[in-house]
């Protein structure tokens, strides 16, 4: 049958995560929160008030924040930064891509990631009901 | 390892023959294994004793033609690379690579592959004909410019990367890592003029602009070679030059050697 001859993963490919690196993961998250960002965007295009409250402020906050600082790493770099000089490959291979800068890096933003949605949340929950 | 002894391990392997069956299956044979045996070796061994229809591609047995990636347990590998029980496992399942065409069993077509990499011009691009057919030195090239793409030109053509990319999953007309590293091996050569010959193909929808920086490409590579920083370097390079404007021309110097003379015979028909 030719979908099976065909043999491409189409859509279910990009979660595959569990065997490649952490790069792979932070990818399909990406795409995800995108997608939610710009469901939540037509919404409040059609109804300009609506926000979700609550828990779903604590979400699209979690969203929005992880795709701008991910996207931040992302425009480093795909524009070249921080993924290391091309050298040599000398077995056991360490490839810039997946080593040094560029990890520092992801572990940074997930850091950052991680205070700002504290700090958002806080915001979002506990202040207006306090 | 530390032990010797030979371990039965059981192999679950995928069988499909496009032109007969209707959907693949999969097969179980176990195999005496030890610290030695490659995934190759064992297939090859099933081959040999238990099952000759078992189609499967190899060339080299050292990692340098390329032949013999496919799924091994679920992550794109070198058969002939990798070792059965470093894999850890009891069970190893063996599958073609995903994302190309099934010719059978474990084999893939990639004619596909190769016919979009012409669209990069995968080879050292030069404006000096005469020097090109009569040559009479070598072009010169320093550590520095040699350091700039030696990395990239170890890539032994697997098409593993492509397999694991997330893009290719989607798109069947993305050129994929090991097209473009291949595009930028040539780029970053100081002796190749080709750049803006090139851009066409890399400045598309299926270009460059479509990685993601998953990073896959660079997790599977078994050669070391990096196949997404050749990607990301490659868009530095498009923004530096198509956008921004910056343009470094390439000048290599041209060293005579006496004992380098003679003349190409060119074939027949070229022009
Ligand atoms: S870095 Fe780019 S080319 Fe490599 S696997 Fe990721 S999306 Fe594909
Ligand atoms: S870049 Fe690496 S994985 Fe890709 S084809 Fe070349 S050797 Fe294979
Ligand atoms: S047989 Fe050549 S790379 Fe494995």
């Amino acid at each position: 049958m030719a979908i099976y001859e065909e043999n491409r993963e189409g859509v279910s490919g990009w979660f595959r995560i569990t065997r490649y690196s952490v790069e792979r993961a932070l990818y399909v998250i990406q795409r995800l929160s995108g997608i939610g960002i710009v469901i939540f965007a037509f919404i409040h295009l059609l109804y300009t008030s609506w926000h979700p409250g609550g828990w779903g402020d604590v979400i699209l906050g979690v969203l929005v924040t992880y795709h701008t600082l991910n996207g931040l790493r992302l425009v480093l770099t795909e524009h070249g930064f921080l993924i290391g000089k091309p050298t040599r490959a000398v077995y056991p291979y360490r490839k810039g891509t997946l080593y040094g800068s560029q990890r520092y890096l992801t572990m940074a933003i997930l850091a950052l990631f991680v205070i700002f949605v504290l700090i958002w949340s806080y915001v979002a929950l506990v202040i207006p009901a306090g | 390892m530390s032990t010797d002894k030979e371990i039965e391990v059981k192999f679950r392997i995928f069988r499909f023959n496009p032109k007969t069956d209707f959907a693949p299956r999969w097969q179980e044979y176990n195999v005496k294994v030890d610290k030695s045996t490659t995934v190759l070796d064992a297939l090859l061994k099933i081959k040999e004793e238990q099952d000759p229809t078992l189609t499967i591609r190899y060339s080299c047995r050292q990692a340098v033609c390329g032949s013999c990636g496919m799924m091994i347990n679920d992550k794109q590998m070198l058969a002939c690379f990798t070792r059965v029980l470093e894999l850890n496992s009891n069970i190893i399942k063996v599958a073609p690579l995903k994302n190309y065409r099934i010719v059978k069993d474990l084999v893939t077509d990639f004619s596909e592959l190769f016919q979009k990499e012409r669209q990069v011009k995968p080879y050292i691009i030069r404006h000096d004909f005469e020097e090109l057919l009569n040559p009479t030195g070598t072009y010169k090239q320093t550590e520095e410019e040699l350091l700039g793409y030696i990395q990239f030109a170890d890539c032994i053509e697997c098409g593993m990367c492509n397999s694991a990319c997330p893009v290719s999953a989607t798109d069947p007309l993305y050129l994929g890592p090991m097209i473009l590293n291949r595009a930028y091996r040539f780029i970053s050569d100081p002796r190749d003029l080709g750049f803006e010959q090139r851009i066409e193909a890399i400045d598309s929808e299926h270009g460059c602009w479509r990685c993601h920086f998953a990073a896959s490409c660079s997790t599977v590579c078994p050669k070391g070679v990096d196949p997404a920083k050749a990607i990301q370097l490659l868009r530095r390079q498009l923004v530096k030059k198509a956008v921004l404007g910056i343009s470094s021309p390439k000048k290599v110097e041209l060293i005579p050697m006496a004992h380098v003379k003679g003349k190409l015979e060119l074939p027949k028909g070229w022009q």
